[in-house]
């Protein structure tokens, strides 16, 4: 594909420019091969990247600038914030839906790459690793939460776990914040760690008594910017984290309050990608009211699935290969278009049938994917539950492992699960 | 190229639907039964095409076969670690945090955690996950659920559109006259 093309050239590009942007940094970051690495992902995964030149031009302009003023370095920044993508110089201007959320999707510990079939260590295992440090190289000049950073930076040392998810819960407020960014998005010393973002955005969505303790002290956050920020460079902090440490104010610095911020500072955030995800929760602020719209759309889709299942209980079974078939190359050939997303529209897809009928006159037997081993499933299930204990665990790796052969699952799969715009309401 | 990973999502689970459906075909089954029978076929369906990026397709294979969790999968699964987690950082929270006894925020506090004790039985595994997760999780399935809405919603007005042309075998859509024709030649 073309777009695959010129964005994987726009990418070696910045991969380049990020590899400078890291030896000033240095320390903490990864090396390059997780910039390739993720960048390689976003590739396959994305593949709709507009303007890869722009992000070119968004690299150097960092690179430039990096660690000077952080004026300039805000504003070079902000600049294509809004649909601009973590991923250092994949920037494209998406819609700003998309962008976030495909965003957020990369960041998300979904992204485990190398996490394999590890699943709920492989979420907030390597792949956040691997994100978080590249985004937090990409996420400066965002805001201006040096000293969340060096809280975080404390934490890091404290917990390894919460670093990981820090680094995932960063990677996706990077696109939330970009969303909505209530914060001056002033710049940034440079170098802020990936849990600047998270800080940022659980700053902008809880107390407003952080933004006081914020703007305090300022001064000392500029100089004392932790340069090397980054999951490993827990040595390289030790020596400024005492700084910041007194540099933040009004806040406890027990460990305990600060995993619990850091905690909460994910969860917000993750309400943020959430909020993208519901329709109609865009003003809705607050974690009660959010939970009662997620809880609210989950269990009306769950109720369109029972009609829709009583619906198709109640046809007459005429299955023939050739429908399946036709189905398929419906489904493949139509990929967008697609009904309302919520309400009920039957209408609204007869046109579409009809349109793509007579056009798969031919349409022969489809490929059954993987009949053997769904129909062991559902042997199992409509059979007995003796041999599907057995067998279900065996068919669900058979088929993961054929999936994450076949569609390059977790770049495809974190893809899918924080779809964007597009897809979030035509799926 | 558009998100070709939502087709192919969408592909497999059409495949696997698809696939169960003929399965279950048989037509002794009240209609409460058959409903049942569809929509475990779709859940396992969706579960099986979403491949293992996320804890809820086993949690949704394992209650649709009614096969007890005790199966190897589960126990490597259990982030028992997480849940330790989240009653730790309950406490030290409770006792770390400034005491403000605003009770506002009492409210909201206890407003999120009813809120998310309902969450947690509403997606698929979300019991065994702690609070950060189990949004993820949340988000995770709502994409599914949306992608396997289409498909069958598009599934059943297919069929039918196929059922309502065999009767009359007026209306000449591409293969549903063709159908119509092998079914009843």
């Amino acid at each position: 594909m073309d777009m695959n093309e010129s964005s994987e050239k726009g990418m070696e590009g910045n991969g380049s420019s990020g590899v400078e942007w890291q030896s000033q940094f240095s320390g903490g970051f990864s090396t390059q091969q997780h910039h390739a690495h993720m960048m390689d992902s976003f590739a396959a995964a994305s593949g709709m990247w507009a303007a890869p030149s722009a992000a070119s031009q968004n690299m150097s302009g960092l690179s430039d600038v990096n660690g000077m003023s952080a004026a300039a370095r805000g504003a070079g920044f902000l600049a294509p914030v809004p649909g601009f993508l973590p991923p250092p110089g994949l920037g494209a201007h998406f819609p700003v839906d998309s962008g976030f959320i495909e965003r957020a999707a990369r960041s998300s510990c979904f992204v485990g790459p190398g996490a394999g079939g590890g699943m709920m260590g492989g979420f907030g295992g390597a792949g956040d690793q691997h994100m978080g440090s590249a985004f937090g190289g990409a996420s400066d000049g965002y805001l201006d939460h040096r000293r969340k950073d060096d809280k975080a930076e404390q934490e890091l040392g404290s917990g390894g776990v919460p670093s990981s998810e820090a680094a995932g819960g960063d990677c996706s407020s990077k696109g939330s914040d970009s969303k909505k960014r209530r914060r001056p998005s002033e710049v940034m010393g440079g170098d802020q760690v990936q849990s600047s973002n998270v800080a940022a955005d659980s700053a902008n969505e809880s107390a407003h008594s952080k933004d006081k303790g914020e703007e305090s002290s300022p001064a000392t956050a500029t100089t004392t910017g932790g340069r090397s920020k980054g999951k490993g460079a827990k040595e390289e902090s030790e020596k400024e984290d005492y700084i910041h440490v007194r540099a933040r104010r009004g806040q406890a610095t027990n460990s305990h309050s600060l995993a619990e911020r850091l905690r909460r500072e994910k969860i917000s955030e993750r309400m943020k990608l959430l909020q993208d995800l519901v329709p109609g929760c865009s003003k809705v602020t607050g974690k009660a009211v959010m939970l009662d719209e997620i809880i609210n759309y989950v269990q009306s889709l769950q109720r369109q699935v029972e009609f829709l299942s009583m619906k198709l209980s109640t046809v007459n079974p005429r299955l023939d290969l050739n429908l399946e078939g036709l189905l398929s190359k419906d489904l493949l050939r139509f990929p967008g278009v697609s009904s309302s997303s919520i309400g009920f529209s039957p209408e609204v897809m007869h046109p579409q049938l009809q349109l793509s009928q007579p056009g798969l006159m031919q349409g022969g037997a489809g490929a059954m994917g993987n009949p053997d081993v769904f129909r062991r499933i559902m042997q199992a299930q409509l059979g007995g539950a003796k041999d599907g204990s057995q067998q279900m665990p065996h068919a669900l790796n058979g088929s993961f492992s054929d999936h994450v052969a076949a569609q390059m699952a977790y770049p495809s799969s974190q893809d899918l699960s924080i779809r964007p715009s597009q897809d979030a309401y035509q799926m | 190229m558009r998100g070709p990973t939502a087709k192919s999502f969408k592909q497999g689970f059409l495949r696997s639907f698809l696939v169960s459906l003929k399965s279950c075909r048989n037509g002794d089954m009240s209609l409460q039964e058959r409903k049942r029978a569809v929509r475990s076929s779709a859940d396992a369906a969706m579960a099986t095409a979403r491949g293992g990026g996320a804890m809820w397709p086993q949690a949704l294979l394992a209650s649709s076969s009614s096969s007890p969790p005790t199966s190897s999968s589960w126990p490597r699964l259990l982030p028992t670690a997480a849940k330790v987690k989240t009653t730790r950082c309950k406490s030290t929270a409770r006792r770390c945090c400034r005491p403000k006894r605003s009770s506002s925020e009492m409210i909201a506090r206890r407003l999120v955690r009813k809120r998310t004790k309902i969450l947690r039985g509403m997606v698929p595994g979300g019991e065994l996950l702690d609070g950060v997760s189990l949004l993820r999780e949340a988000m995770d399935y709502v994409v599914h659920l949306r992608a396997q809405v289409a498909v069958l919603r598009r599934v059943s007005n297919a069929m039918h559109h196929m059922a309502g042309a065999v009767a009359p075998r007026v209306q000449l859509k591409g293969e549903t006259a063709q159908l119509s024709d092998g079914n009843q030649g």
